[in-house]
């Protein structure tokens, strides 16, 4: 049988933890040192769903300036996307909703999930539950990930990989 | 580039590519793979199979067929070099070209790594700032609280020298009348009366000001008692009688019971308070009379205590309970006493106010307070007068058996279960009482009695226990009980508490 592809974009301000979470995804592993991504950063990972096999590829685009020129062609086929907020930042909550519209205006509507990460700080989170409440209305699934911990990271993307359009 | 020689192109060409290595890749029809032409797959990040072909899926999955030139730029795969990716279509075939930007992109990433990390950092500043500022205010705050709080100390330590001095003097004065020579046995008896008086009402105000400090430094306990009502309507009648003689008043005590006989509740604390609020009545009326009304219904025991004296002024009501407040009238102080009454009260879950009070004509004060019944004797003696649905939580079989033969005597429809698990919230209809053991094993009754609660907003609910401390009644009270049951169970509190059930249905 042939494996299915599928392209993942994870769009979201910078320094959420797009590239901490893939990592933590495909590698299983977690680096405290922020390093800004430029430009995309491509990974691949394959998962086993219940009646098949699907690639994920996995597009970890730069979130400093992510409505720039490029974000067009980065978001060509994809088939869905990672949006990430950072739960001590919450003006990252804004941006995410921000990003995510401007990338519909682009491709048009795309399955999504929010994660809101970096659960593991939780004490010092500034994202309130109405926050919480308001954001589940423009997504379809809403995690709190830890790319520290691992918390929901897998549940997130697999949610993604089994959803059909 | 047209003037240029094919020489001169190939010799550009060669040192442009020393520069920046290139992978062209020939993508295989209709498939995710391509066949390397030139240059090293994996310096990209692209992993070489051993059929010298290259998985391009993860590029080639956004890319449009017939695109021609720049597709994606600034690309990184894994740990490869960062590339920009073209597409050429030539003679009918799509090609790939990858080519090196690393050394463009290390100079990117530098510069946008310190502007976001600047961002973070001002972020972070802000948002310490905000914190400092809320810190700032509550510290404010406490400061100005400290203030208040110190002033009505000093006050209170001022109002005390003031307490504490009519009494002491009082008694220094007499003290000295006796050691006077001159003094006739008559008047030395006077004098030791009014010395036995004084001190008494010294003790009065030390167990004030320990209590105040008690209640403030949250050391103040509450000791639930059987208390039997008529031995406290009959204990107050004679101790007053005495005063009420001598001061020509008229003293009376009624107490109107209900059938209850013996109620919990900290009996001390509530003898300390009517003690109070009688004892004011007394001094300050100067004819007519005094009275105590006692009742109990719907498991709340009411004291009115009414006298004709000369009522206050609204100015003096309004003072009446503040902290360390105090009649204006010079008669000896009852501050102290009744906004300490009125916290006791509070902390046993009841109220203490002034119903009513009017200039020249007398005052009523009332004092309700939570009284579950202990013992009782139902006035009718008959089972009660709608048949009832009586359900029993408790997880002791035995007594399970026990409580629903008492209700089936009393003419109730009982059944009983173990626990919350086998409670069928979605009853139709739900049963209008409820019987819950406080304690189901590992299971804290509070829960069964919250779930109730919420489940049959209308239910007389029923706490049960052994245990009469003030921290289980108020648990069960919190919970959502409308009463409270002592075990072991006496019929007639059973059979009355069934009847406040009664009559709490047919009010509504
Ligand atoms: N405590 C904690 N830190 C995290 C978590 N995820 C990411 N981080 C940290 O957050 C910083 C930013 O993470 P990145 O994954 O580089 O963020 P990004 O979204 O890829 O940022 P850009 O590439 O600039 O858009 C790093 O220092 C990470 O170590 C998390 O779940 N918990
Ligand atoms: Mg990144």
């Amino acid at each position: 049988m042939k494996t299915e592809v599928r392209k993942i974009c994870m769009l979201g301000d910078f320094a959420v933890g797009k590239t901490s979470l893939v990592n933590r995804f495909v590698n299983s592993a977690f680096s405290e040192r922020y390093l800004s991504t430029v430009g995309v950063k491509i990974d691949t990972k394959l998962v086993q769903l219940v009646d098949r096999q699907v690639k994920l590829v996995l597009w970890d685009l730069a979130g400093s300036d992510p409505l720039n020129g490029a974000a067009k062609s980065y978001l060509m086929g994809t088939h869905g996307i990672v949006l990430v907020a950072d739960g001590t930042r919450r003006e990252t909550l804004d941006s995410a909703l921000r990003i995510h519209q401007h990338a519909e205006s682009l491709i048009g509507a795309r399955p999504t999930v929010l994660l809101i990460n970096k659960a593991d700080l939780e004490p010092q989170w500034q994202s309130t539950q109405a926050d919480l409440q308001s954001a589940r209305q423009w997504a379809r699934n809403v995690w709190e990930t830890s790319a520290m911990t691992g918390a929901h990271v897998e549940d997130a993307f697999m949610a993604l990989a089994g959803v059909e359009r | 580039m047209s003037q240029l020689s094919e020489d001169a192109k190939s010799y550009l060409l060669e040192q442009l590519l020393r520069q920046r290595p290139v992978l062209y890749l020939r993508i295989a029809k209709g498939s995710d793979h391509a066949r390397c032409v030139s240059g090293d797959p994996l310096h990209f990040g692209l992993v070489l199979a051993a059929d010298d072909t290259v998985d391009v899926a993860a590029l080639t999955i956004g890319l449009d067929p017939s695109g021609h030139g720049l597709q994606v730029s600034k690309a990184q795969i894994a740990h490869g070099a960062s590339f920009d990716l073209h597409q050429l279509l030539i003679d009918g075939e799509r090609f790939l070209l990858l080519i090196d930007v690393d050394d463009l992109q290390r100079e990117v990433q530098q510069a946008q790594q310190s502007s976001n990390e600047a961002r973070l950092r001002l972020d972070e500043m802000s948002e310490r700032e905000r914190l400092l500022h809320a810190e700032h205010k509550a510290l404010r705050e406490s400061s100005e609280e400290m203030q208040r709080h110190q002033h009505v100390q000093s006050e209170f330590v001022r109002r005390l020298s003031h307490e504490f001095g009519t009494p002491i003097s009082a008694v220094l004065g007499h003290l000295n009348l006796m050691d006077l020579p001159t003094t006739t046995a008559e008047q030395s008896q006077r004098s030791l009366s009014a010395v036995r008086r004084g001190v008494a009402h010294l003790r009065q105000l030390v167990e004030s000001v320990l209590d105040q400090a008690r209640l403030q430094n949250n050391q103040f306990e509450l000791y639930p008692g059987v208390t039997n009502l008529a031995t406290l309507a009959d204990d107050f009648r004679e101790l007053h009688l005495g005063t009420a003689l001598q001061r020509g008043l008229d003293w009376h005590v009624s107490l109107d019971a209900h059938g209850c006989v013996e109620v919990l509740i900290d009996e001390l604390r509530l003898r300390q308070i009517l003690l109070n609020l009688i004892s004011n009545a007394f001094k300050f009326t100067e004819q007519g009379k005094v009275s105590l009304s006692l009742r109990w219904h719907d498991a709340v025991l009411t004291a009115d205590v009414v006298d004709s004296g000369p009522g206050m002024s609204a100015a003096e009501q309004a003072r009446l309970f503040a902290d360390y407040g105090r009649s204006a009238r010079g008669v000896r102080g009852t501050g102290l006493g009744l906004s300490i009454s009125r916290e006791i009260v509070q902390r046993m879950g009841g109220t203490l106010r002034l119903a009513d009070s009017t200039l020249g004509r007398g005052s009523r004060f009332v004092l309700d307070v939570p009284a579950p019944i202990v013992r009782g004797q139902p006035e009718d003696n008959q089972s009660l007068n709608q048949p009832q649905q009586v359900l029993v939580v408790d997880d002791d079989e035995d007594l399970r058996l026990l409580l629903v033969a008492m209700l089936e005597q009393l003419g109730c429809a009982a059944s009983a279960v173990a626990g919350l698990a086998d409670v069928r919230l979605d009853a139709e209809p739900p049963p209008d009482v409820a019987v819950v053991d406080m304690h189901l094993g590992r299971l804290d009754g509070s829960v069964v009695l919250q779930q109730l609660r919420k489940s049959w907003p209308n239910a007389y609910l029923l706490a049960l226990s052994a245990d009469s401390s003030q921290d289980v009644l108020e648990r069960s009270r919190r919970a959502g009980a409308d009463s409270f049951l002592l075990k072991p169970l006496e019929p007639g509190a059973l059979s009355l508490a069934l009847q406040v059930a009664v009559q709490r249905r047919a009010a509504e």
